[in-house]
């Protein structure tokens, strides 16, 4: 046979699909599927207008043929358009990318001009929170994968997170001045739901974060606990203010009840990881009553006995007491909703946040000038009619140390 | 997908328009293709079925990633090599691809099909005897169509030695139907 004729016959094979057809039902199975994947992680994707230069350029390919030598002209025009208007043209080719690789600043600059660049402290807010959830997203991709550096990249992301929340925040206490109920309901709700979102996904991550960032989770579980509590309270106002057709009495309740329960939820978490704890330093006191008998010298042993027993104990009585006083504080919201006083009930909600996020960093829980402070009302945050020391326990916390990420505003600034 | 011009566009369509449409487009020019390559060297519907999947998954992962794609099928046939190589990899027990076993492919309604035109069946035969190397680069040249530059990428090979090595496998297909003819 001819060699034309041999490729002749050979195209012809091609076009019958020959050796192997791939059977219907697995060509319309499969489509379905990578379709259904693919409209998810689109979906997760903002649409980049500005980004269209970048995604032009590369869909013609200037790297071949004739096109190659006006490779340097297109890339700079392609540059100059960046930097004039288009600035946010690689971020499509950023969407994915990590903190610590090349492209992250990309993403987090694009998302910085994108929040400057909504007109609305509305439509800011909920940009803010959608762009911390991608840093949670971005943790857990982090925690899955064999990066170098994985704890200092989780501690970028975390930070960044917490620098997302912090301004929803602040952004809520200006949200609730304005006359526009409608809006600051959408917006309140929204962010409620999504920090009940976000806290459970911290939950859930917290198993599988190494140990040198398990404190910055914790302290990002906090902030989007309290940014939780915010959003209700915005409802609330709003709702005080006659606002009852965006936001009902009955669903004021429903979140109040919800947030009495988390509260709740956290305390007794707490309690079993201080009684783990407890079983774990009865046997290293029991270990030392076995020292004692065996060595020579058993006063020492003894005492180092008596002391890891007292240590424990002590502790111990400072955790109960402090975790009984937030159990009492959310009988009293439970009592206050119960009376529809759902202003007290969510002084009684802040108050038990703030308790156990101050068991949860470890700090001295006396309880009572935690407790006294949020009595009191003053809470320092002018601008918000229900008490709350809140605030000053995170602020008291201080700037961030060691993150080597600049965050969204600052490279906007 | 000849037009290359048109496979950039899908491109672009997913990356900056999030148009998952048109990554269905692609699947639709190229799963055929890609299990009938991946089928040639697996020689099991199951594993071809599999293993196509994953190509395409790993190709969309791909595509949503920062990387530039010069060529779709480059890409694809690229992945889908890869992931032949690290399915026997990964069986440990290889199954050897006896001459007879290529040369008779399970997919009968196929044969059938080609066997309506008796060169083609001899030609399909043939192709089922020549070594891997061989009717890989002949299957991605003329039945699939690719260029000799996205079969270059693909083997990671210079164009000029893409070339050579068409030329030995279509010899070496001649040498197999003239074996066959003197039977």
């Amino acid at each position: 046979m001819e060699r034309d004729n041999l490729i002749k016959q050979l195209k012809k094979i091609g076009q019958t699909k020959a050796g192997g057809h791939a059977r219907e039902a697995w060509v319309r199975d499969t489509r379905a599927e990578l379709m259904a994947k693919a409209e998810n992680d689109l979906r997760e994707m903002p649409e980049v207008k500005a980004g269209d230069v970048k995604q032009l350029a590369l869909a013609l390919d200037m790297g071949t043929g004739w096109q190659k030598s006006f490779r340097p002209v297109v890339a700079a025009v392609v540059a100059v358009i960046l930097v004039f208007g288009g600035w946010t043209a690689t971020v499509s080719a950023s969407y994915n990318s990590l903190p610590g690789e090349r492209l992250y600043s990309v993403k987090i600059f694009n998302e910085g001009t994108q929040i400057s660049l909504t007109p609305t402290k509305e439509s800011k807010t909920k940009m803010r929170m959608d762009f911390a959830g991608r840093r949670l997203d971005e943790v857990a991709k982090l925690v899955e994968s064999p990066v170098t550096e994985k704890e200092k990249r989780i501690e970028d992301a975390m930070n960044l997170f917490k620098k997302n929340i912090e301004d929803v925040e602040k952004d809520l206490d200006e949200i609730k001045t304005k006359k526009n109920s409608k809006k600051a309901v959408d917006v309140a709700k929204d962010v409620d739901r999504k920090a009940e979102e976000y806290e459970k996904t911290i939950k859930e991550t917290m198993n599988k974060i190494p140990e040198q960032n398990k404190e910055k989770v914790k302290e990002a579980k906090a902030v989007v606990g309290e940014v939780g509590v915010k959003a209700v309270e915005v409802l609330l106002e709003k709702h005080l203010e006659g606002d009852n057709e965006d936001v009902s009495e009955e669903e004021m309740i429903e979140k109040l009840t919800k947030k009495l329960q988390t509260a709740e939820e956290s305390i007794e978490e707490l309690e079993q990881e201080e009684a783990a704890e407890g079983e774990e330093g009865d046997e290293e006191a029991a270990e030392g009553e076995e020292g004692d008998e065996e060595a020579a010298e058993g006063e020492e042993g003894d005492e180092e006995a008596a002391e890891g027993e007292e240590g424990v104990l002590e502790e111990d009585g400072d955790f109960e007491e402090a975790a009984e006083e937030v159990k009492e504080k959310l009988a009293e919201g439970k009592e206050m909703l119960d009376n529809k006083d759902l202003a007290g009930a969510l002084d009684a909600v802040k108050e038990a946040n703030t308790m156990v996020n101050s068991i949860e960093s470890g700090e001295d829980v006396s309880g009572d000038e935690v407790a006294e402070e949020g009595d009191t009302g003053e809470s320092g945050d002018e601008s918000s009619e229900f008490s709350s020391s809140t605030e000053e326990v995170v602020e008291e916390e201080g700037p961030e140390e060691g993150s080597s990420v600049t965050t969204t505003d600052e490279i906007i600034e | 997908m000849k037009n290359r011009f048109k496979e950039k566009l899908l491109l672009y369509k997913i990356r900056a328009k999030q148009d998952a449409g048109a990554f269905g487009e692609i699947y639709d020019s190229y799963s055929e293709k890609i299990y009938r390559f991946i089928y040639f060297k697996v020689a099991s519907e199951q594993e071809a079925e599999d293993l196509s999947s994953e190509v395409f998954l790993k190709a969309w992962n791909y595509i949503i990633s920062d990387r530039e794609i010069k060529s779709i099928a480059a890409l694809l046939y690229k992945i889908a090599r890869n992931k032949v190589i690290d399915h026997y990899r990964t069986r440990k027990e290889q199954i050897e691809l006896t001459e007879e076993a290529l040369a008779q492919p399970a997919d009968e309604s196929v044969i059938s099909e080609i066997e309506k035109q008796a060169d083609l069946a001899r030609v399909y035969k043939a192709l089922g005897k020549l070594k891997d190397e061989y009717r890989e680069v002949v299957v991605m040249r003329y039945l699939d169509d690719l260029t000799v530059g996205e079969i270059a990428v693909i083997l990671d090979k210079k164009q000029n030695n893409v070339r050579v090595l068409l030329h030995r496998s279509l010899n070496a297909l001649k040498e197999v139907l003239r074996e066959e003819d003197n039977k």
